[in-house]
């Protein structure tokens, strides 16, 4: 409590300095747009190079600045459009709307950032990234459908699980501990098809934010990293078509004004066809077979006067996966967000959000047959949010806000028809409140020296219905030592909540024009876990709470970085260092039986681990060629009772080094060529130290967990896109892009495992499983009008 | 049954299932050399413990049998019953109740193995416990695979009262098929008290256009053994079919499996001893009105 005590007068006291100074300014805001579009554009900047001050706008584009009374030169930028001078008479509040133009000649050159060119150098933030659609879409592609989540896997600090497995290791982070969301709403499932495609349809996206460290303080809920994916918010100037076909899927985006300027729309969709292909081409084992994902985006935003502004957005998407009369499974998440923005008084910007988010799944055999049943499991939250950003003078900019959510989880029920052999089963369910207040402000010391200092409380707590067992040692609970249990009725609170504190500093100081210093600290706290022990998250997977018996993940990091800009921000160079302890990780007993089970708390293994690495960065941003090469250096632990005799042994998202080198290459107008090759340590495996045997089967006895690696994985992909010379009166505008995926057709290993030759079982053999052992060509027409 | 839902979900990885070659690894020299032991006790034979060493991954041998153990097999009755086995003249290692004596398991008994070797001692036990009669099986198309693989299905009523673990083990042409791909055991969970009827514990997912490669043709016999088991045997079961899927699309990291045997220096002993009761079916022959039902 001290320490609260301590932040908040520090907090305090700098504020009211900042308010009394404030008194005499007068300020100018209002909204930067893409003139074309109407899109809000994201961290565009404001700057008075009189006053030698500036600001960014924020997530709505929304940016006020306050200075003396006077007449001022206001520069208006953002990379990928032509800056604009204005001369404002500034003499009481005023607003103003700007629409910038897209620069031509920079979007020839693909951006590389989408945001400022010296970005990396003047910015607080660090570990941060803004990926740019534009760029993604400019990739290689797998079978012709770009990836958000894929593309970022190019970064440092954040690695792939590899082909087959959607999961994102952030920093030595698992799977679960990225809070993935889609216009606010968190996204409980991110992968289509196993994992191979994302939910993320980069015709509906207008922007990605990847914080892998400095997280502000607006974020919470998960312990290693923050994806912020913004909708597009539809055109308000003219309507727009915009459409894609490839081999196994084809895109669709209508987006226009339903009233100019005022009221517009996108809608956006794709779906796959693999099983219709496959029909078409005589492949009988999927005849009578489903097989397909389908993406829905829907957005519209209202503009309510020059104050106001209202966003509805939603999305919703499904797997079909069908075996004749044999088996089903579906999975999908939908999330919907109502949003209002409000202007009070060109200072103060509040944005207030009732966010709706759900995963659901079934599992089950179809019809009226013996084995008949339906198994089905869910997650959905409701979320009250409420974000205000104060800007209060040139100095300092304050965000704070609070946040409450409802979560209703549903591990796993199995429904029956009459003449199934199968019992009906319902799991127990559970509800948690999860709320949050969170404060931070964004202070210039100086010229060189730039704070931004916040702290987040966050409160846990489950809520009735739900009943809670006892057992004879709560610290390893033992489904054999269950001495009671305890019911609570609807709405009371189940045992003690968990109120956690959650620190974020950062500092930046500029050494020059070209560099600056960076640092951070931030603590994470988790309360929700996926409970998986397979080796990539299934989309079985059940999501829980914390409760009496699954403790917070909490982490602490902390990262120093330098960055370097070269030849007026052509080349952009970082280095970060950062380590990160963890708290109450979860791991799980040696045949652990996760699904349908009851007493899942008795399968769990708790404990401790920790993560450190460097990370280096490149990017080259204009001409020609264009992209980057990344590289980092990492550990990622784990110390848990009751593996590995206690020792630390290596994590499954252990990756010592991981190098991506991501070139675009402007041949001319017409012709872009892009590729990017990948190389990661092989994954940590465990390998058998002796065998036996058991009914004729060949067992193994292992030795120290993940003490091997399987074979490194590297990889190449080309893509060539060619965009036909532009006829000015032909409004339709078309593409062509050819992408070959792992081009040198490398047999990256999945896993490798020891088996019995099929011929002489006494001969054990090791086993390299590969996912894609061939190159993937695939092809894809776009057009837009 | 919960466990025969999970196959379900493995069939649709079938769906997913990508190339395999055999690649050259390092892997450890140091030959542990730890005991191991393979026991059985049933209703309706006689015992048999099979002792031997593990051996290093790379060796291409039969297991080694350990000679000269004094094994002996004994119930928690009151009086207690017990039995010293000898070791087989044919297969060293092999230990098997003296020639002319019979010592069958019974139902609710729990059994211990006790084993005297080079001054170590190594005990293990299992519980053996009733199991319903099998009523029928049958052979037909099976649903999973849009009928046109062929499946053993069984039928029979699962007592009341949730607790109850079983193995099925199924002989084709006389030859138990032992793979633990063809492991199918499962507990009373969802079926509690139910009758399970079609029951499908085997499908010959053979691909249909390699004729040779499949096992239920035409003329061959199929029997099934429905058998008991312990629960601790039910999670051993479990962890080899998971040892055993280790490294497929959403499987397990690979880990050990834990014995019900120790030793009394405290190193590993490897292997389970499993005590059953058996329930055999009808012997049915796989005639051509079977294999018609068969689409094309």
């Amino acid at each position: 409590m001290k320490r609260l005590y301590v932040i908040l007068i520090f907090f305090f006291t700098a504020l009211c300095g900042s308010a009394q100074m404030s008194a005499q300014l007068v300020t100018l805001s209002g909204h930067i747009k893409d003139k074309a579009s109407g899109e809000a554009l994201i961290g565009a900047t404001c700057y008075i190079p009189e006053k030698t001050t500036g600001v960014i706008s924020n997530s709505y584009g929304f940016y006020s600045i306050s200075v003396p009374k006077g007449t001022y030169k206001v520069n208006f930028a953002f990379i990928g459009y032509e800056s604009q001078d204005h001369v404002v008479e500034l003499n009481d509040n005023q607003q103003m709307t700007i629409y910038l133009d897209e620069d031509m000649k920079q979007i020839a050159e693909i951006l590389v950032t989408g945001e400022r060119k010296d970005r990396n150098v003047e910015s607080i933030d660090m570990s941060m990234e803004k990926v740019s659609v534009k760029l993604i879409k400019k990739l290689p592609s797998f079978m012709g459908e770009v990836d958000v989540l894929k593309s970022i896997t190019l970064l440092p600090g954040i690695q792939s699980g590899g082909e087959g497995n959607s999961g994102l290791y952030v920093r030595g982070g698992g799977p679960d501990e990225n809070l993935l969301i889609l216009d606010e709403a968190p996204v409980y499932n991110a992968s289509h098809l196993m994992g191979f495609f994302s939910v993320f349809n980069s015709d509906a996206i207008k922007d990605i934010h990847v914080y892998k460290g400095g997280i502000p303080s607006e974020y919470g809920g998960k312990a290693s990293s923050v994806i912020d994916i913004r909708m597009k918010d539809g055109n308000s100037k003219d309507f727009h078509v915009d459409a894609g076909i490839s081999n196994i899927s084809s895109r669709l985006t209508l987006e226009g004004p339903v009233i100019k300027d005022k009221w517009s729309y996108i809608i956006s969709g794709r779906r796959t066809y693999a099983d219709v292909v496959g029909r078409l081409a005589g492949i009988e084992e999927i005849k009578n077979s489903k097989l397909y994902f389908y993406d829905l985006n829907l957005k519209t935003n209202i503009q309510l006067g020059e104050k106001d502004r209202i966003y509805i957005s939603g999305y919703g998407g499904d797997d079909f996966f069908e075996l004749g009369e044999s088996i089903y499974m579906r999975w999908g998440n939908l999330t919907g967000t109502v949003r209002w923005n409000h202007i009070f008084d060109g200072k103060l910007f509040s944005n207030t959000s009732v966010i709706y988010s759900k995963y659901d799944y079934n599992l089950g055999v179809p019809g009226n047959n013996a084995d008949q049943f339906d198994w089905s499991s869910q997650i959905n939250d409701i979320n009250f949010k409420e974000d205000f950003t104060w800007f209060l003078d040139s100095k300092n900019k304050l965000n704070f806000g609070i946040n409450a959510i409802y979560h209703h989880f549903e591990p796993g029920n199995i429904s029956t028809n009459e003449g199934s052999f199968y019992s009906d089963l319902k799991l127990t369910n559970y509800n948690a409140a999860e709320g949050s207040l969170y404060a931070s402000n964004e202070q210039s010391i100086g010229s060189r020296l730039t704070l931004k200092y916040g702290v987040r409380l966050s409160y846990f707590q489950q809520v009735g219905v739900g009943k809670v067992r006892e057992y004879l040692h709560p610290e390893a609970p033992n489904k054999n030592e269950v001495i009671g249990e305890k019911s609570y009725k609807r709405g009371e609170w189940i045992d003690d909540p968990y109120v956690n504190l959650e620190p974020r500093i950062s500092l930046k100081y500029t050494i020059d024009e070209t560099s600056s210093v960076k640092a951070s600290y931030n603590r994470m706290v988790q309360n929700l876990h996926l409970i998986s022990n397979t080796t990539s998250p299934t989309p079985l997977d059940v999501w829980l709470p914390t409760s009496k018996y699954i403790k917070p993940l909490l982490a602490d990091q902390v990262a120093l970085g330098y960055f370097r800009n070269f030849k007026d921000n052509a080349f952009e160079t970082s280095a970060e260092i950062y380590y990160k302890d963890m708290k109450n990780v979860l791991d799980y007993k040696d045949g652990a039986e996760l699904f349908l089970n009851e007493d899942l708390e008795t399968e769990l293994l708790h404990g401790d681990g920790y993560s450190y690495g460097l990370e280096l960065l490149m990017k080259k941003q204009e001409g020609k060629i264009t992209g980057w090469v990344s590289y980092t250096l990492a550990r990622t632990m784990r110390k848990i009772p009751g593996i590995n005799e206690g020792k630390a042994y290596p994590s499954a998202y252990d990756r010592t080094h991981d190098v991506s080198v991501v070139i675009n290459y402007e041949l001319n107008p017409q012709f872009t060529f892009s590729s990017n090759w990948v190389f990661t340590t092989g994954n940590p495996a465990t390998y058998p130290v002796a065998k036996y045997e058991v009914q004729g089967n060949t067992l193994f006895y292992y030795a120290d967990r993940n003490s091997n690696r399987i074979p490194d994985y590297h990889r190449l992909d080309f893509s060539l896109t060619y965009n036909p010379k532009k006829n000015e009166t032909r409004k339709v505008k078309r593409t062509l892009n050819l992408s070959l995926y792992n081009v040198y057709a490398r047999r990256n290993a999945y896993s490798v495992t020891f088996k019995q030759n099929e011929d002489n079982p006494m001969v054990t053999e090791a086993t390299r499983l590969s996912i894609i052992g061939t190159v993937i060509p695939s092809l894809t027409y776009n057009f837009t009008f | 049954m919960k466990r025969y839902i999970i196959p379900v979900f493995a069939v649709f990885l079938l769906a997913f299932s990508a190339c395999e070659d055999v690649i050259d690894v390092k892997i450890s020299e140091e030959n542990l050399n730890l005991y191991a032991v393979e026991a059985k006790i049933t209703t309706e034979s006689n015992p048999f413990v099979f002792l031997y060493r593990s051996m290093k991954v790379d060796e291409d041998m039969a297991y080694p049998g350990v000679s000269g153990a004094t094994v002996l097999i004994s119930d928690n009755g009151q009086p207690q019953k017990s039995i010293q086995l000898k070791e087989s003249p044919e297969n060293k290692g092999l230990y098997l109740v003296p020639e002319n004596e019979k010592f069958f398991g019974e139902i609710g008994k729990k059994y211990t193995i006790t084993i005297e070797h080079d001054g170590i001692t190594i005990t293990g036990s299992d519980q053996l416990s009733k199991v319903e009669p099998v009523d029928s099986i049958q052979v037909r198309p099976s649903l999973r695979g849009d009928k046109r693989f062929l499946g053993i299905f069984t039928n029979g009523k699962e007592p009341e009262g949730v607790g109850n673990f079983y193995k099925w083990d199924i002989f084709i042409n006389g030859k138990l098929l032992n793979g633990a791909e063809y492991l199918f055991f499962a507990s009373d969970e969802l079926v509690d008290g139910n009758y399970v009827k079609d029951l499908e514990i085997f499908t010959d997912f053979h691909d249909p256009n390699e004729p040779e490669e499949k096992l239920l043709k035409l003329g061959y016999s199929v029997l099934v053994k429905q058998n008991s088991i312990s629960e601790f045997a039910y999670r051993y079961y479990y962890q080899m079919y998971d040892q055993h899927e280790s490294g497929s699309l959403f499987s397990l990291p690979s880990a050990n499996i834990r014995s019900n045997f120790t030793a009394s220096d405290g190193k590993p002993v490897f292997g389970l001893f499993t005590a059953h009761d058996v329930s055999a079916s009808n012997v049915l022959t796989i005639d051509q009105t079977m294999i018609d039902q068969l689409k094309d």
